[in-house]
């Protein structure tokens, strides 16, 4: 199927940048976990605290950084997003556009790939390059956490964890998905900003959602369906398969739309 | 016997918004022929080429190769499993060698394409297949693209300026190996170019299209038989060249110049018993006389005299 030999040609071409985009990711996280010692970290209590609640929200809300969970939460996954996805965004906004513009684009849909096939072996690219980018600091955080004496003499949710990276993974397939449908439209440079815009502006609305005087309009963001501190912190369960199996539906919505829009519109000279 | 037509359009438009790319398009490629399609930068070929393919939706009209709807996008798959396409702008992956570009890109066929034709072909162009893409020069890469239409099995070549940036032999290759293949699968050459001596060569019949119009279908040699002759007058001197030109009817000589003692100047083939009963009054100012059938680009140029031109000429 052609949908395959394209996906392998994808993953030929970008394996290299996978792998380092995962290692910088994932030394950054070891070094934040092997970095923690509960004595220095419940000191930073004070200064969160005193935090406005806008930016407070942004950071996923008050944690007690004493607690290796609520420094894990706050440090890596509540910022997770933006490690991973303004290198995604980049990505994503850039790859069909970037066909386009390189005229690589007439060579591949003048072969009989359907159009769908097409992007999907970008999305699938895409999702690839997702999960070993989240994989290489998942194991790396565990190799660190092992480690770390300090974290493991707490109790350490593993599970909760391993449960938040998954999360995590589904909520930049959801950001993939969403730049994805604007790299359709849009030419390279202008898919890369609006992509950045959107999902900056996604990012805001609930924590600014207060100020903003429409009723519920943090519903209408990706990021509201993302809190791994129940997970973590609370330890509950509450809304968690509710709100992944949103952002998986938001990510098909976005991907089917982009591969709509795509088979009808017009490749450029 | 009865040609089948492989391409056919029928009033064929496609608008870019307000712009026109084509309009009112209508063209039979015949099985088995080789088809140039000529005219300048921004007359439609790329546009037809394109809409063909089904990278752009048409506009209105109707068109269709091997008998099937190339709007209808369930079946271009069809079509495109029987097509070879080289753009006229050819974008490779620069990071990638030769060889990986030829891979992934002819992996994309259903039918797997025998390699060791991709390694021949490689070797008769002289390319290093090992190279990445960004080292290539600009012919280099205009050989990626040849084999890239020349390896698989195909029965419709669609080619936009194939032999771009290829030195002459390079060119004569491309064409000896594109006869060679066509005839093995008794192929249809749809050959867009500027390349106006190129055609004259290898097409059987040329479409001309002005202005997103296709102006003229005729084979190589009628065209030229309906076009102009280029007679050449060598004289004694600027002078006689100059008697000489008094002497000729104004009406049917064209673009006239004097280029020291030689008088060049085109005149219609129907009107040519009449030009040479006037040299047998004048023979003795006459040193040597040619009458030459004109290049394709004589004959090309005539279609896209631009009408600012033509006004100017009336003026």
């Amino acid at each position: 199927m052609e949908l395959f030999d394209a996906l392998k040609f994808e993953i030929k071409k970008g394996w290299k940048s996978m792998l380092i985009f995962g290692g910088v990711i994932g030394l950054l996280f070891l070094v934040l976990v092997a970095m923690y010692d509960p004595a220095i970290f419940e000191h930073y209590n004070e200064i969160i605290e005193s935090l406005p609640p806008e930016l407070l929200g942004l950071l996923g809300g008050q944690v007690d950084l004493g607690t290796f969970s609520g420094y894990f939460n706050m440090y890596t996954l509540e910022f997770a997003w933006m490690w991973f996805g303004l290198y995604l965004i980049l990505k994503v906004a850039q790859d069909i556009p970037g066909e386009m513009e390189n005229k690589t684009i007439d060579l591949v849909l003048s072969k009989p790939i359907k159009r769908w096939e097409y992007v999907l072996s970008k999305q699938l690219h895409h999702i690839i390059t997702i999960f070993v980018a989240v994989t290489i600091p998942l194991g790396l955080s565990l190799a660190a956490i092992g480690f770390n004496t300090k974290i493991l003499n707490t109790n350490v949710n593993f599970g909760g964890i391993l449960l938040s990276y998954l999360w995590l993974t589904i909520l930049l397939w959801a950001i993939e998905s969403t730049v994805l449908l604007i790299s359709t439209v849009f030419r390279r440079r202008s898919a890369t900003a609006i992509g950045f815009a959107v999902i900056m502006v996604l990012w805001f609305i609930p924590a600014f959602s207060g100020s903003i005087p429409i009723d519920n309009i943090e519903y209408i963001s990706i990021f509201q369906y993302f809190n791994t501190r129940v997970i973590l912190i609370d330890e509950l369960m509450t809304n968690v398969v509710r709100d992944i199996l949103i952002l998986v539906g938001w990510s098909v919505v976005m991907s089917v739309c982009a591969i709509i829009y795509f088979m009808k519109r017009d490749i450029p000279v | 016997m009865i040609k089948i037509s492989i391409i056919k359009t029928k009033n064929l438009t496609k608008f870019y918004g307000k712009h026109r790319g084509i309009e009112n398009l209508n063209l039979e490629v015949q099985e088995g022929e080789i088809f140039g399609f000529l005219g300048p930068n921004g007359a439609g070929k790329t546009t037809t080429i394109r809409t063909l393919l089904g990278l752009l939706n048409k506009t209105s009209g109707k068109s269709s190769i091997f008998g099937i709807d190339t709007g209808d996008r369930k079946n271009s798959v069809e079509i495109r499993k029987k097509i070879a396409y080289l753009p006229g702008e050819l974008g490779l992956y620069t990071n990638m060698t030769s060889r990986q570009n030829l891979k992934f890109l002819l992996s994309l066929y259903d039918v797997e394409v025998d390699w060791a034709i991709v390694e021949e072909l490689a070797s008769r162009m002289h390319l290093d297949m090992d190279k990445k893409v960004r080292e290539l020069s600009k012919g280099n890469k205009q050989k990626i693209g040849n084999i890239l239409v020349l390896a698989p099995e195909v029965n419709l070549y669609i080619l936009d300026e194939p032999t771009s940036g290829l030195d002459p032999l390079m060119q004569n290759e491309f064409y000896k190996i594109l006869k060679e293949r066509k005839k093995q699968a008794d192929a249809t050459v749809f050959l867009s170019s500027h390349l106006l001596p190129e055609v004259e060569k290898v097409a059987d019949r040329v479409g001309i299209i002005r202005k997103g119009t296709l102006v003229e279908v005729s084979s190589i040699a009628s065209l030229k038989k309906m076009a102009l002759k280029r007679v050449e007058i060598f004289t004694k001197s600027n002078e006689d060249a100059k008697n000489i030109t008094n002497l000729l009817p104004t009406d049917i000589i064209q673009n006239q110049q004097i280029d020291n003692s030689r008088l060049i100047f085109l005149c219609p083939t129907t009107e040519l018993p009449l030009l040479i009963e006037q040299f047998n009054r004048i023979k003795s100012q006459i040193q040597d006389l040619q009458i030459t059938s004109p290049a394709l680009e004589d004959i090309f140029f005539q279609y896209y005299e631009s009408e600012k031109d033509q006004k100017e000429k009336k003026k």
